[in-house]
């Protein structure tokens, strides 16, 4: 497939978008909020990737995600991973044309990342009060919101990168599989 | 009909088989892997870090000079107090000296003050970190205490080549050994997370069932020198209530950390250093004119 010789192409974009939600939540700092925004980055390369380019793909850019976290090394690149393996297994019918699936799959592995981040945090942590909940909560909410848009534009950025590289998105990988 | 199943099991398989392989990678790899990354973001960070402190640059130049001699004026002033303060605190650790040496106490540990600027802020409900301009190249080291000009601001929790990450004091898992103002008993500082839109606060246990507050007036509660992390004497916060705890023993209070702790600009490192004075440091501030 053309499209795997250009894997790095989707895991700079996920670096991209995970630095730049890095640098939102400096900004949101002084608020005591933040956004969390993985759930996209696992979407395009799940559907248009053979599964050893996938894997090196979401390995790169979920490695390269996990060296700034205090979690486990390689807690985020399992997360990618699962959640390709997931999208690759149910097969959602999910196509160029229906890019609203594509948004309801970034959000709901959102979620299931945000969640998966919080039991880390529920076990890691010496205290769990009503304000963590509260705070994870507000945070939850905020993120799934944001992820909505953030996931057209990162969808739209996705594919403007590959036709600047020359390639064409016409035939995403779950199609082919039939 | 069975070799569709099986092929539609094979994604889960491969998931297992990496999963397993990761878990059983030696330490040294996943450790190797994380401090190489480290080392490729850093350049983009630091980048990132340096236009920040040009934009302040810029937006101060476009300040009129009134501003600026203000700010001249103001700042003259703050020196001159600050000045009198070393003399104050100089006479002080003198006397301190004297006495420590008349009881034959053991020194205290000395720290130099390693200043480093904030790069950026990662305040989450899971953990709450900065990462700061320095690293191993400056002396840095995991499990350093940091602090600021409104006292303690966190301990290191990741020292790489040329940015350090700072946990702070607000975050659920810190824990440090304090002293409620001049009570001699040791208490322990623990963080919290911090609630939407609210300053960072955290938590004192273990505080003895006879100790009250001044009637109407918050306590400073300060580090203790027991976990050598932090000098005596530094604040962490405030604490205006108390309440029994959970075990019937002790007392335990809710600390309200100072409110720029979320927004950090400048902070200095407590670099362990047996030639160095023990003491407070006075220069880090929380937002220093940035030049670039």
């Amino acid at each position: 497939m053309k499209l795997d010789r250009y894997w790095y192409l989707f895991a700079a974009a996920n670096i991209l978008l995970l630095a730049l939600a890095a640098m939102v939540n400096d900004g949101l700092a002084g608020w005591s909020v933040s956004i969390f925004l993985a759930g996209p980055c696992v979407v395009w390369p799940a559907l248009r990737l053979s599964p050893g380019r996938l894997l090196l793909c979401l390995g790169v850019s979920g490695l390269a995600a996990d060296a700034a976290l205090p979690t486990p090394p390689g807690f985020l690149m399992c997360l990618f991973v699962a959640g390709a393996i997931f999208v690759l297994t149910m097969r959602l019918g999910l196509s160029r044309v229906h890019r609203g699936r594509q948004i309801g799959l970034a959000w709901l592995l959102n979620a299931v990342y945000f969640l998966a981040f919080t039991a880390w945090a529920a076990r890691h942590n010496l205290v769990l009060g009503s304000a963590f909940f509260e705070r994870a909560t507000v945070d939850f909410c905020l993120s799934q919101i944001v992820v909505i848009p953030v996931s057209i534009w990162f969808f739209d950025f996705q594919e403007s990168a590959l036709a600047l590289a020359g390639l064409t998105t016409a035939t995403p990988r779950a199609e082919e599989a039939g | 009909m069975a070799s569709t199943r099986a092929s539609r099991f094979r994604p889960l398989l491969v998931l297992a088989l990496f999963l397993a392989a990761w878990w059983l990678a030696p330490v040294a790899v996943r450790r190797f892997s994380r401090t190489s990354f480290s080392l490729f973001e850093a350049p983009g960070w630091l980048a990132y870090s340096r236009v920040k402190d040009l934009q302040d640059y810029w937006s101060l130049r476009d300040h009129s000079q009134n501003d600026l001699i203000e700010a001249g004026r103001d700042a003259t002033r703050q020196t001159n107090a600050a000045e009198l303060q070393v003399q104050e605190e100089a006479a002080l650790r003198d006397d301190n000296d004297r006495l420590a040496a008349l009881l034959q106490m053991p020194p205290e540990p000395g720290f130099r003050y390693e200043f480093a600027r904030v790069i950026r802020r990662d305040e989450t409900a899971w953990w709450q970190e900065i990462v700061i301009r320095k690293g191993q190249n400056a002396g840095l080291a995991a499990g350093q205490g940091v602090v600021f000009a409104g006292g303690v601001v966190g301990r290191i929790a990741r020292a790489d080549e040329f940015t350090a990450t700072v946990e702070l004091a607000s975050s659920p898992s810190f824990r440090v050994d304090a002293n409620l103002g001049s009570d001699p008993n040791p208490v322990i500082f623990q963080g919290l997370a911090t609630k939407p839109l609210e300053p960072p606060r955290g938590e004192v246990r273990n505080i003895s069932q006879s100790f009250t507050l001044p009637d109407g007036a918050a306590t400073m509660l300060v580090t203790s020198s027991l976990g050598g992390v932090f000098p005596s004497g530094l604040p962490l916060g405030e604490v205006n209530h108390l309440a029994p705890g959970d075990d019937g023993l002790f007392q335990t209070g809710s600390v309200n950390l100072d409110p720029r702790l979320a927004d950090l600009h400048e902070v200095a490192v407590l670099v362990p250093d047996a030639t160095a004075l023990p003491g407070p440091p006075s220069a880090a501030t929380p937002t220093p004119p940035p030049k670039p």
